[in-house]
């Protein structure tokens, strides 16, 4: 069975599906529009132009013009965990609030076995039942996103937008949430839509990988692909830009300047005043996200893309 | 530290401590909390009604500097008394002067059987807090027709302090929802609601007050303009709430929490039942308790130009009115005593409110 | 460390800080030691709440007063070759001070935007700062000022300095911000996590400008961060902190080719590789709470490779040949 999420236009001419059970990762630099694009696709924020199709019970639904009553019927399919741990959680209210509040709002179960179900996914999640009395004042960062997951998966969801759900995390921190989302998509068949800014995050975790700078998709590809043979000239730099882990190295800057105002981005290929390869060609004509040859499933926005030779320096 | 044993409080505890570092609030709230006891049952607190009018006393100066302990011989009593005072009439001015008479003393005595009242209604009695059983104890002297002010002050802090507390109600009730919709829905309503409470406060408060007390007619009950006058207050001064509200509203609108709940399908009243009031109800008890004060001085500056409350009943302002003569509180000083209360209770709550803005700051934390 | 003694900038001795609040007393830092050569850089590495950034403050005795106090140690500053200064014995808003802030000892933050003023100009601000510390005219101090934002690669420096802050990305704030640092030439830069606000393309650029500028001036660094990456490209030295204490502390090179405490092994671990989708070895539990420290080692609770007496016995940090450990499994004598 396949889950569509088409979209369009609402960012900039965005295009791409999730299938049931992939986990896709969103990555970019700020003003990317990567946060806009996972927030747009639940419709947190309403896009201009375009479409939004989920599979709901093997008939795919558009999201776009439903009215409010159809989309929180829908709204039980989807949930979203959020970067900042400090303010995805109301401190007014107890744990067992939170994680059962999807519940609540749909009216599923009794209120006991509201509890019953938040106390096993605590448990499942790495918390402990008794956690349920306490607030989230109590919590460290890692454990108020460890409640997050849970309020999420209490509705049983099938999708989960994580936007940069570890990036304000420690280091050893991020590998335990890391790891658990890992499991629980296994778990329960979860497709996931991951958004980050590191790259390496993403590889560890999505199956394919969406690049996206200053409101466009530049490439498209399987996280393997992208990692051995980049078609984009700012996924190499983005590569490139990843830290070596030894002692004494530097990393190559591909890249010059600085990244524009979102809100003005540049004429022809959004990348053109910054990257080192850019032609004549790119100042004035903004390549189209097209398949790449020799590949399945996987596509590039530049106009060169079959002239270079791009790949990761190590 | 390695064997220490901590444990993590809650929010509502940790704010509660913080209140209670506010030495000056803290000793508000016991005061407030006894005028406000004292004022609910004051048929008991008062030793006389606040109607009885004692004719051999009019204008008798206050005794409460007259207590004694020690009598003329210098024999010590435990229990406090006073020296029966009588009027005398000056033979040059005319006016009554009040003096001791050395041979009768009226001790002063508690829970003392006098006058008997129906306090709130229901509870029959004739028990009074303090009173002598022979003779007359004015602590904070009469009126022009004899009337004790002490138990006038107690009767009319009924008024005075209630205005406050059910005007602030009906405040936070039209401050909140406005504020909240204002804040929450924006746009077209949000632009709507801010021009009409911008108008609202650019004309003058008291004005505004005088204009719309004068609407009251004249014939009305008083317990009619009681009324009347509450609700105006709470008209008046929902502005400032609502506002502050909206800004609160804003700021959490744009939290990861809102957006988590509108994710999962919760409406726009959950929302704001769940999540929005929860959080801007600190802030409302904040400004509700700072406007309290207000509706007081504004309740006192109605009542002494007279468009307030209305005799039979009495309040701090009311009480007041006998001083526009400046002759009159030249001759009979005592008659300010309303204004200390009214000064005390102001000071109360503002001194309240401050401190509850401190342990709402989270910049102070 | 096998320089000689009088090459050494600054020498911290057993510093600690403690923060005396009302749920109790919080060592932030407990018995820190570290000491960094003329022209050479540290990296401080640790997680959030370690106290490498209290410690970097006490440098300057800018640490959150009045509940954080300098409890014990020495902070040895020696600005010229046998010229010897404790500066935890100078006062805290002292003249004394205050005339190494920015002069001798400046600072970069992670946060570039909190640290300039947003009503004035780029231009106001620099000369503002060297005026501050140099006795020269205006014009001068325009001209230091243009120089200095010359010399972190700012494009246009003479229009810049017309700019306000906002009118800055955040790249180039971070270099007005080491522009302002540097203006007087200090012999010590501490630099805060200065990239973690940064996008990764723009991350790689101002490390290379930090590590350019500092050996063309010829100063030492301490670098705080959270970030082993950041640590591997910019420093020659790295002491790992947890918990207010430095429980590794050797040479980037070593650190990197073998790490020895647990909690560095596990952090090198827990990071996602580029080039492998190997499962991540996560370090369970989290970070001891703060007023409740373990008795023995704070990183036993956490430790796969615990022994009895980690639980009782704070571990000492030992010289394993120019890798000093705190870690019982590498102290078999005392065991």
């Amino acid at each position: 069975m396949n889950r569509i999420v088409g979209y369009n236009k609402s960012v900039n001419d965005v295009d791409f599906t999730i299938k049931k059970g992939e986990t896709v990762g969103l990555v970019g630099e700020s003003g990317s529009g990567k946060t806009t694009l996972g927030r747009c696709i639940v419709r947190l924020y309403d896009s201009t132009a375009g479409s939004i199709k989920f599979n709901v019970n093997g008939k795919m639904t558009e999201l776009t013009n439903l009215s409010t009553k159809e989309m929180k019927n829908i709204r039980k399919n989807f949930q979203m965990l959020f970067q900042d741990v400090y303010s995805s959680l109301d401190t007014r209210m107890k744990i067992s609030k939170i994680v059962t509040e999807p519940l609540d709002i749909h009216n599923v179960g009794t209120k006991k076995d509201r509890i019953e179900r938040a106390k096993e996914l605590m448990i499942k999640v790495g918390l402990s039942e008794n956690d349920l009395e306490k607030y989230p004042h109590q919590f460290s960062g890692g454990q108020r996103q460890r409640i997050g997951i849970t309020r999420a998966l209490s509705i049983n969801p099938e999708f989960i937008i994580c936007d940069e759900p570890v990036s304000a995390l420690d280091v050893s921190v991020q590998a335990q949430i890391l790891n658990l989302l890992v499991d629980l998509k296994n778990e329960f068949n979860l497709s996931y839509l991951f958004i980050a800014h590191d790259l390496s995050v993403v590889k560890y975790i999505s199956d394919r990988i969406i690049v996206m700078y200053l409101g466009k998709i530049l490439e498209i590809a399987s996280s393997s692909d992208i990692y051995e043979s980049p078609r984009h000239p700012y996924t190499e730099a983005l590569l490139a830009a990843i830290s070596k882990n030894k002692a004494g190295s530097k990393r190559d800057i591909l890249l010059k300047g600085n990244i524009p105002d979102p809100s003005n981005p540049p004429s022809g290929c959004v990348l053109h005043p910054r990257c080192s390869y850019a032609r004549d060609i790119c100042k004035n004509i903004s390549p189209e996200l097209m398949p790449v040859k020799g590949k399945t499933n996987a596509f590039a926005a530049c106009h060169l893309t079959n002239e270079l030779n791009l790949k990761y320096f190590n | 530290m390695d064997k220490d044993e901590y444990t993590v409080l809650s929010e509502g505890q940790l704010m509660l401590r913080q209140f209670l570092k506010h030495r000056v609030a803290v000793i508000s709230l016991i005061v407030l909390l006894l005028l406000y006891i004292i004022v609910i049952f004051a048929d008991f607190f008062s030793p006389y009604g606040m109607l009885t009018n004692h004719k051999d006393y009019l204008y008798a100066p206050p005794q409460i500097t007259k207590i004694n302990f020690f009598d003329d011989q210098g024999n010590f009593h435990l229990r406090p008394f006073i020296y029966r005072q009588e009027a005398v009439r000056d033979p040059k001015t005319l006016r009554f002067v009040y003096k001791g008479d050395k041979s009768k003393k009226d001790f002063i005595h508690f829970f003392i059987r006098g006058e008997s009242y129906e306090m709130l209604g229901f509870i029959k009695s004739n028990l009074h807090f303090f009173g002598v059983k022979e003779g007359k104890l004015f602590l904070l002297g009469t009126d022009i027709i004899g009337r004790d002010l002490l138990s006038r002050i107690i009767f009319g802090g009924r008024v005075s302090l209630s205005i406050g507390l059910i005007g602030v109600i009906i405040l936070i009730f039209i401050g909140t929802i406005v504020g909240t919709i204002s804040g929450y829905y924006g746009g077209l309503a949000d632009n709507f609601i801010q021009r009409f409470i911008e108008i609202i406060r650019t004309i003058p408060q008291v004005a505004l007050w005088m204009a719309l007390a004068a609407i009251i007619p004249k014939e009305w009950p008083s317990t009619y303009v009681y009324l009347g006058i509450v609700i105006i207050f709470g008209l008046i001064s929902w502005a400032g709430l609502a506002r502050e509200v909206r800004g609160k509203v804003l700021a959490i609108r744009r939290s990861d929490y809102i957006y988590a709940a509108e994710v999962s399908g919760a409406s726009s009243i959950r929302i704001i039942i769940k999540h929005i009031i929860p959080n801007v109800l600190s802030h409302i008890i904040v400004i509700a308790t700072l406007s309290i004060p207000i509706m007081i001085i504004g309740e006192a500056a109605l009542s002494f130009l007279g468009l307030g409350i209305k005799p039979p009943m009495t309040s701090w302002g009311l009480l007041l009115t006998q001083l526009r003569e400046v002759q009159t509180l030249k001759h009979y000083p005592w008659l300010i005593c309303p204004a200390g209360f009214i000064v005390i209770s102001v000071l109360c709550y503002n001194f309240i409110g401050d401190a509850l803005r401190d342990v709402n700051d989270p910049h102070s934390r | 460390m096998n320089t000689s003694e009088n090459n050494i900038l600054i020498d911290v001795r057993d510093l600690a800080v403690y923060f005396h609040i009302e749920q109790g007393t919080v060592r932030s830092v407990d018995g820190v030691s570290f000491s960094i050569d003329r022209g050479k850089s540290l990296g401080l590495v640790g997680e959030s709440g370690c106290g490498k950034t209290i410690t970097a403050l006490s440098l300057l005795l800018l640490h959150p007063q009045p509940e954080g106090k300098i409890e014990r140690g020495n902070i040895f500053f020696y600005p010229e070759e046998g010229n010897r200064i404790d500066i935890t014995k100078l006062g805290i808003n002292s003249k004394d001070i205050r005339q190494r802030r920015g002069n001798d000892i400046s600072m970069i933050f992670q946060e570039p935007m909190m640290s300039l003023n947003p009503v004035h100009t780029i231009g106001q601000q620099l000369t503002e700062t060297i005026r501050l510390h140099q006795k020269v005219d205006r014009n001068t101090a325009h001209k230091i000022a243009t120089d200095a934002l010359e010399r972190v690669r700012i494009s246009a420096p003479k229009r810049r300095m017309k700019e306000y802050p906002f009118q800055l990305s955040g790249g180039m704030r971070q270099r007005v911000m080491i522009a302002i640092a540097l203006s007087c030439n200090p012999k010590l830069l501490i630099a805060d996590e200065p990239t973690t606000a940064l996008d990764v393309t723009i991350e790689a650029e101002i490390l290379n400008l930090i590590q350019e500028l500092k050996s063309e001036l010829n100063m030492s660094m301490l670098m705080i961060t959270h970030d082993l990456g950041v640590i591997g490209e910019v420093t020659d030295e790295v002491a790992v902190m947890y918990v207010g204490k430095v429980v590794e502390r050797t040479s980037t090179r070593k650190l990197f080719k073998e790490p020895l405490h647990p909690y560095t092994k596990a952090l090198f671990k827990s990071r996602p590789k580029i080039d492998s989708k190997e499962r991540l070895s996560s370090i369970e539990g989290t970070v001891p709470n703060p007023y409740s420290q373990p008795k023995g080692c704070s990183f036993e609770p956490r430790c796969e490779v615990s022994m009895d007496i980690c639980k009782n016995k704070s571990p000492e940090l030992i010289d394993h040949g120019e890798h000093f450990v705190s870690c019982w499994k590498y102290n078999k004598e005392e065991i």
